[in-house]
């Protein structure tokens, strides 16, 4: 296993072997162990000295099933925080069967480069050809120049252009380029250093062995038997995704709705998992209600989604992408929010960030909260570089702070995902005191049978669940595994899968210690960085005003986000 | 033996394989939300979020004549 050093200045690489105590250090364990130890905490986020790091998670290559992703993670421009993004794909597939746990990216340039890696060595090539491309377009393209083999990883015009929105794409199973690293900015890093695209050529390389394969197999055996025994990963995801998630969350009032200004939507029905099952069902031709993004995802919870004629619109359909780009946004309409996902994903930008920024311009008065046509309009304008299109690309805070708006619903400058916090508290302590900015895969409460709309207890199901998180996110297993992973005793067969797979013994609190130590080391980069607890705390109006639908305003304590943000003594 | 008389629950499942419920159910006094839901062949704290008159539930409580359960999917977003 090696690590790969990729200078963008000089065009250089090296390899070094991963060394054998950090072998169970993967995915954002390791990106944020490499950016805590080797980038300076205090630099821009688009300098020379900051670096951004692609990882395999611990079992990425392993083909256990649903745990092939890969993380970036850097010093974030949107947050000026350490962050790391997941996606899944076909990336880690290709990166593991070349022997690399991570790529370390260095330096800075103006122009753009494709960077090819194969198992021979690693070459650069200008990216003029594809260069204000969309995504779609510019991985047809490289396709036809690397074969349709390869693995892509790509940034659209947004990172191009150095936004805070830009996210990076990998190709999907099927060649689509619509798995994203969506959050923090993490295509405006690429961007800075000049990396169009890398093409991961697996050709020639041997197939992945796990170093103990009956005690692989034996962990394998009951991972699989766990996945297909809970109900999440057996019955919901594959016949409905993550967009089940609508109605739960308007009845929680939750569900964000206009700029979060309440959590239930008056047309919910027509943007929920349901209506969209029924949609593609009834649509046919390409659409599918079911879809696997990586090989042997036993999970299968994406989707594609047909226009009327059944031919494919876009991949997959997120609960995310509807919360923030239909009911946020005060759109109904199934169809509309998938083309504005459709633009988000051709132009490589978070569809969280984007759907946040159009809701604050919304409130702003730059458009009418419904107004589809508008919200499209100002994704063209994003693609053109114009202005209204920059300061959107900027994210939701500067879309506030440029046009004086105060209902901005973001901590550490990065929106939230789709789950208005007023009415679920656990996650708004997440929000407020995960290193990562807002983000639900940080630590996810909404499964707790607990009492959402009090603030009591949340604090501790928070950091219960943020540790969750970091366990899936470095052993490179999907969020849509993590029920089953954590229901029962199952995770000790994951240390088992882990144990055989790298050859090492790794207990149940082995994994559960690296998940403490990251946390711990991602907060003290952040200190370094200047942040203090004026940071660890939701926007202002959110404790000022009722979220109506959940009759609730946010009421968790200071003193209690402190016992767990960034001046905790973890 | 003296059995306990019987309360009415209503019932609504937004789960699509676990909807072949009538509207209402009768069980025995002093039954609680989760011996409810074993009864009716929900495992609790895994195959659904249950509320209870349109709050979460918490697995002690005690249903009431006239009560309202809900069943919604059990699942982490994504
Ligand atoms: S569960 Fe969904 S996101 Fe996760 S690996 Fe499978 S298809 Fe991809």
């Amino acid at each position: 296993m090696k690590y790969l050093r990729i200078n963008m200045s000089h065009l250089h690489y090296k390899e070094d072997d991963v060394p054998t105590d950090r072998l169970l250090l993967g995915g954002r364990a390791l990106t944020s162990q490499l950016i805590y130890e080797e980038v300076p905490a205090t630099c821009h986020p688009l300098g020379p000295l900051n670096k951004i790091v692609l990882a395999n998670g611990v079992l990425t290559g392993s083909l256990a099933s649903s745990a092939e992703r890969t993380s970036i993670g850097a010093k974030s421009p949107l947050t000026g925080g350490i962050k790391e993004s997941n996606a899944g794909g076909i990336a880690g597939l290709k990166m593991g069967r070349l022997g690399y746990r991570a790529i370390i990216f260095e330096g800075l340039r103006d122009d753009f480069q494709i960077v090819i890696i194969d198992k021979d060595s690693v070459r650069f090539e200008p990216a003029d050809e594809i260069l204000g491309l969309r995504a779609s377009e510019a991985a047809q393209k490289l396709m036809a120049r690397f074969g349709d083999q390869v693995s892509i990883n790509l940034i659209g015009v947004s990172g191009e252009m150095k936004m805070n929105t830009a996210a990076v794409t990998n190709l999907d199973k099927d060649g689509s380029p619509t798995r994203f690293y969506g959050r923090g900015g993490m295509g405006a890093v690429w961007g800075s250093k000049g990396i169009k695209a890398v093409i991961i050529d697996d050709t020639g390389a041997e197939r992945n062995k796990p170093r103990n394969r009956e005690r692989f197999m034996d962990g394998m055996k009951n991972y699989a038997l766990a996945l297909r025994e809970h109900p999440g990963t057996s019955k919901v995801y594959p016949e409905l995704g993550t967009a089940a998630m609508v109605r739960t969350t308007n009845h929680l009032g939750a569900l964000p709705t206009r700029n979060f200004s309440t959590g239930s939507f008056e047309h919910y029905e027509s943007i929920s998992g349901e209506k969209m099952r029924e949609t593609i069902l009834e649509r046919g031709g390409e659409g599918s209600t079911t879809h696997a993004c990586m090989p042997g995802c036993a999970i299968r919870c994406s989707n594609i989604y047909p226009d009327e004629e059944g031919k494919t619109v876009t991949t997959p359909i997120e609960y995310e992408n509807i919360g923030l780009l239909g009911s946020n946004l005060g759109i109904g309409d199934l169809d509309q929010v998938v083309e504005l996902n459709r633009l988000c994903n051709e132009l490589c930008i978070d569809t969280i960030e984007t759907g946040a920024a159009l809701g604050v311009a919304m409130q702003a008065g730059i458009a009418e909260f419904g107004d589809f046509e508008a919200a499209k309009n100002m994704l063209l304008d994003l693609e053109k570089g114009n202005p209204l299109g920059r300061i959107i690309g900027g994210g939701a805070t500067l879309v506030g702070k440029i046009y004086g708006e105060r209902r901005v619903p973001a901590v550490k400058g990065q929106a939230m995902p789709a789950y208005e916090p007023r009415g679920i508290k656990g996650l708004g302590v997440t929000f407020a005191t995960t290193p990562q900015g807002a983000d639900h895969t940080a630590g996810q409460t909404i499964r707790a049978q607990v009492d959402h709309r009090s603030p009591e207890g949340q604090v501790e199901i928070s950091y219960n669940a943020q540790h969750v998180a970091i366990v899936v996110d470095s052993l490179g297993v999907c969020f849509m595994a993590s029920g089953p992973i954590f229901t029962k005793d199952n995770i000790k067969h994951i240390a088992n899968l882990v144990s055989g797979y790298i050859g090492q013994d790794v207990s149940e609190e082995d994994i559960r210690a690296m998940a403490r130590k990251c946390l711990q080391t991602e907060h003290a980069f952040n200190r370094d960085a200047g942040f203090t607890k004026a940071q660890d705390r939701l926007p202002e109006y959110m404790y000022l005003e009722t979220n109506e639908a959940a009759d609730t305003r946010f009421d968790v304590k200071d003193e209690e986000l402190d016992k767990i943000g960034v001046t905790a003594a973890h | 033996m003296v059995s306990q008389p019987l309360i009415n629950i209503r019932i609504q499942s937004h789960i699509p394989w676990k909807s072949d419920y009538p509207p209402v159910i009768q069980v025995e006094d002093n039954t609680t939300i989760r011996t409810f839901c074993e009864q009716i062949g929900i495992e609790w704290d895994v195959e659904a979020l249950v509320f209870l008159n349109n709050q979460i539930a918490h697995e002690s409580q005690i249903l009431q004549d006239n009560d309202q359960v809900l069943l919604m999917i059990p699942v982490v977003g994504g």
